[in-house]
């Protein structure tokens, strides 16, 4: 240990400060007890003159106290004003505000703002405050810029945390980049006060890149110009759903973040490019080293980048120094580096991926590739062997990269991409190809135009190409697989057999060697997926949060899975923010039976991403008229889906769910329109598995619940229309069901004054019901063995 | 006997396992699938 940590001493110091961090941020572990506990070890490594135990002994605390001063909010926080209506903030930007378009034409934009001033209201005098806020707004008149200070009128909130399982994190993913409130702007909400007063170095990186993506912008038509946006300047918010889903479904994500893949291109190019100056290395070096800083500059210290410069720099500066750096070291280095200011990074998925794939490369690689010299001493290389080496060792490192990271990738995104090897050995090559190009067209860009053509044109067919290759392997079987989300236990287990796979004394060869390790991840994974098949489950219904809409799904004993609307669309995408993310941390890639209970915005909305992401097998609809975009989208997706469909009226039942499980449609009688209002014409069903009854009853209101035959008791009700004011049909309606448990699947603060104080008190009255509110609960789950019903924890 | 007789027994037990692994889990799944139908309250409907 003392050999160990002597030789790599930055290295231990980051896993001691990382481990301070990840305790503050998971358990009450005060910095005052951390350094208690430092300086009775510090005394005893002083007395056994341990010199350096006793300086690493110090980053443990020092992790702990970095993490709870990052948590820790200021005493004039803007926090302390939240929750509010229609409050005024003033403020600088302090990001680059990021823009959304909906099919409707529709512009979102979000962005932080460094807050300084308050007001409670119009004329109430103006408080000091500090802290940032996330401000999101809708067809602003404005369009805000990084360094514009301005005044903004709006609801002030707190941020959610996970509202579903497998969903988002806001409040988390906020707080790492010490924003603790969110304003949403009301309508003509921005009153912009002055231009260009934030830090000018920063604006000038933030001006500089907003005319290169417009450079980029001009040139290349829609997607290309984005791809090239993430690729280059590490912007992805201009990517469509479908192009980052590519991606993502090919394990080839991380050519999207800039990372150590463009540091290392990018000094590669200058390197050779200063080659040709009659220079000294040296100031080959640190022109090499200048232009690395630069970018990482320009692309806002993204973790990762910063990770690949550090780390570059200290390489450097040990060669020019003439000294060997140690590589883990190095890492060790970076990690203290970004830590020191940032420590919530730690818990971000890019920071934690970066990291480890570095390490897997660093330790793990040497197993499996050979390092002897390509040619005996004295002879020159041939092209060939080196095109080889450079072949096994992009396949080697794409394969631990794989591998190392699996049990992360599999917790984080409940995927596992087996092409990604495949993907990788062809879109490297073709990405580090384009990042170049991309970067020479930004260096002229300002040229003439016949210049420019033609590298324009070389960009174009690069990126088809490369586009063309992740088409062609996401259509292999097997590409991705939905592994849902592994358990700490399991992650553990398969972390250590690859550990102990990757260095077993008595394997010796390299391929032996990779063919135990794809085969005992693939164990593994199989014998879990065949245990949760023939383990016996219970029935589980859950109404998700997707706001002010609904979305309810149901996965039964026998495994079967059925999803009765899906939330809304544009700009909150329930379908693909939290209904996709739901059912793929549940295992679920395939839908049996998909309902949409009747075509509002706020129930079908998220059915295109749905359908876009999942296998959906069957779906069905009573008969309503469906007409505008959302619903031609939709159809067009079934078609494309391959998907049957179905329509449902009064008396239908659906079956080959299970033989214990009926579902029974209760609501809308037959016809094309029964009821004037589109709500009234709401699916209404009613799921039954032994002695359970659930009821499932859309945006029915007063005449068709007035119309309903008796549904008799349920256990668990999902209450019509978001609680909507239901009149005596209602109090009747209720009554006839006395749920136990009642779900209003609402949003908070809805315009509509849901759920109504007379329905909650109408449901109130119904003896032994416990009424849940999703705006209030997040997600809420039931499970039944037929005999009973309870709340899953 | 070759020296990496030890990784290549691993792999092939590895490899059986698999196979025997896949292969219950593509029965069990063909079995339990449920094949989903509406059944329309009326002749006429489900016409």
């Amino acid at each position: 240990m003392g050999t160990a940590l002597g030789r790599r001493p930055l290295f231990w110091a980051a896993c001691a400060l990382s481990a301070g961090i990840f305790l503050a941020g998971r358990w009450p572990v005060t910095a005052v007890a951390a350094y208690t506990a430092a300086a009775l070890l510090a005394v005893k490594f002083l007395i056994e003159r341990r010199f350096l135990a006793l300086f690493l002994v110090l980053f443990f605390p020092s992790g702990v106290l970095a993490a709870s001063l990052a948590h820790r909010a200021g005493p004039a926080d803007l926090l302390r004003h939240a929750p509010s209506a229609e409050v005024f903030v003033g403020g600088r930007v302090v990001s680059e505000p990021e823009w959304k378009t909906g099919v409707s034409g529709s512009r979102r934009t979000a962005f932080t703002l460094e807050a300084k001033r308050f007001w409670s209201g119009p004329g109430a005098p103006p408080e000091v405050v500090s802290g940032r806020t996330r401000v999101y707004l809708r067809d602003p008149a404005e369009s805000p810029v990084f360094g514009d200070e301005l005044v903004v009128r709006g609801d002030l909130e707190l941020p959610k945390g996970r509202r579903n399982p497998g969903g988002f994190n806001q409040r988390a993913w906020l707080e790492r980049g010490g924003v603790r409130t969110i304003l949403f702007g009301k309508k003509d909400c921005v009153q912009l006060l002055r231009r260009d007063r934030g830090n000018p170095v920063l604006a000038a990186a933030a001006r500089t890149r907003r005319f290169l993506s417009e450079a980029l912008a001009a040139r290349f038509p829609g997607q290309n110009a984005a791809l090239l946006r993430a690729l280059l300047l590490g912007e992805r918010s201009g990517l469509d759903q479908d192009s980052k889903d590519l991606f993502f479904k090919t394990g080839t994500v991380h050519i999207l973040a800039v990372s150590g893949f463009n540091v290392g291109f990018l000094a590669l190019c200058v390197f050779l490019v200063l080659r040709l100056v009659p220079v000294g290395r040296n100031v080959t070096t640190v022109l090499s080293l200048a232009a690395v800083w630069g970018y990482c500059f320009l692309v806002g210290w993204q973790a990762p980048v910063v990770r690949a410069t550090l780390m570059l720099t200290l390489f450097a500066a040990s060669q020019l120094l003439g000294r060997r750096a140690d590589p883990l070291n190095t890492l060790g280095f970076a990690a203290l580096g970004i830590l020191a200011f940032r420590p919530l990074e730690l818990f971000d998925a890019g920071f934690e991926l970066s990291f480890l794939a570095v390490l897997a490369i660093v330790v793990f690689v040497p197993r499996f590739l050979e390092a002897g010299p390509l040619a005996p001493p004295g002879e020159p290389i041939r092209l060939r062997d080196r095109a080889g080496r450079y072949g096994a060792e992009l396949f080697w490192v794409s394969f631990v990269c794989l591998f190392a990271t699996l049990p992360l990738t599999a917790r984080i995104f409940h995927i596992v991409t087996p092409v990604a090897l495949l993907a990788n050995l062809a879109v490297v090559p073709l990405a580090g190809f384009l990042f170049v190009a991309g970067l020479l067209f930004l260096t002229v860009c300002a040229g003439p135009a016949a210049l420019l053509a033609p590298l324009a044109g070389v960009i174009v067919l690069t990126i088809r190409a490369l586009l063309k290759a992740l088409r062609t392997v996401e259509a292999l079987p097997g590409a991705s697989i939905a592994v849902g989300e592994p358990t700490v236990v399991f992650c553990i287990v398969l972390a250590g057999g690859l550990a102990l796979l990757a260095f077993h004394p008595r394997i010796r060869g390299r391929w032996t060697r990779a063919a135990a390790v794809v085969l005992f991840t693939a164990d593994l994974f199989l014998g879990r997926a065949l245990l949760a098949a023939v383990l016996p489950r219970p029935l589980e219904v859950t109404v998700l949060d997707v706001g002010q809409g609904d979305s309810i799904f149901v996965r039964f004993p026998g495994g079967g899975t059925l999803l009765v609307d899906a939330g809304r669309g544009f700009p909150a995408d329930d379908g693909h923010y939290v209904v996709a993310p739901f059912l793929k941390a549940r295992g679920v890639s395939a839908l049996d039976l998909l309902v949409a209970t009747h075509p509002h915005a706020d129930h079908i909305g998220g059915m295109p991403s749905v359908l876009r992401e999942l296998d959906v097998r069957n779906v069905a609809a009573p008969e309503s008229p469906c007409s505008g975009r959302l619903c031609a989208e939709l159809g067009r997706l079934v078609t494309a889906e391959g998907a049957s469909r179905s329509v449902l009226a009064r008396g239908d039942r659906i079956a080959g769910f299970g033989k214990d499980i009926s579902i029974d449609v209760l609501g809308p009688p037959p016809g094309p329109e029964p009821y004037p209002d589109v709500n009234d014409r709401s699916a209404v069903l009613r799921l039954r598995y032994g002695r359970n009854v659930f009821l499932l009853t859309g945006d029915a209101t007063t005449p068709a619940l007035a119309d309903l035959p008796d549904p008799g008791p349920a256990d668990v009700l999902k209450v019509p229309h978001h609680g909507s004011a239901l009149g005596q049909a209602g109090k009747a309606f209720f009554e006839r069901v006395r749920p136990r448990f009642s779900v209003i699947s609402v949003g908070e603060r809805n315009p509509f004054g849901h759920p109504r104080p007379g329905t909650l008190f109408k449901l109130a009255s119904i003896p032994n019901n416990l009424i849940f509110r999703t705006d209030e609960y997040g997600s809420v789950t039931f499970l039944s063995d037929g005999r009973s019903v309870e709340l899953a924890a | 006997m070759s020296e990496d007789a030890f990784g290549r027994k691993l792999v092939a037990s590895l490899a059986v396992l698999a196979l025997v692994l896949s292969a219950a889990l593509a029965v069990v799944t063909a079995v339990r699938r449920p094949h989903v139908e509406i059944v329309h309250a009326t002749a006429e409907r489900a016409s």
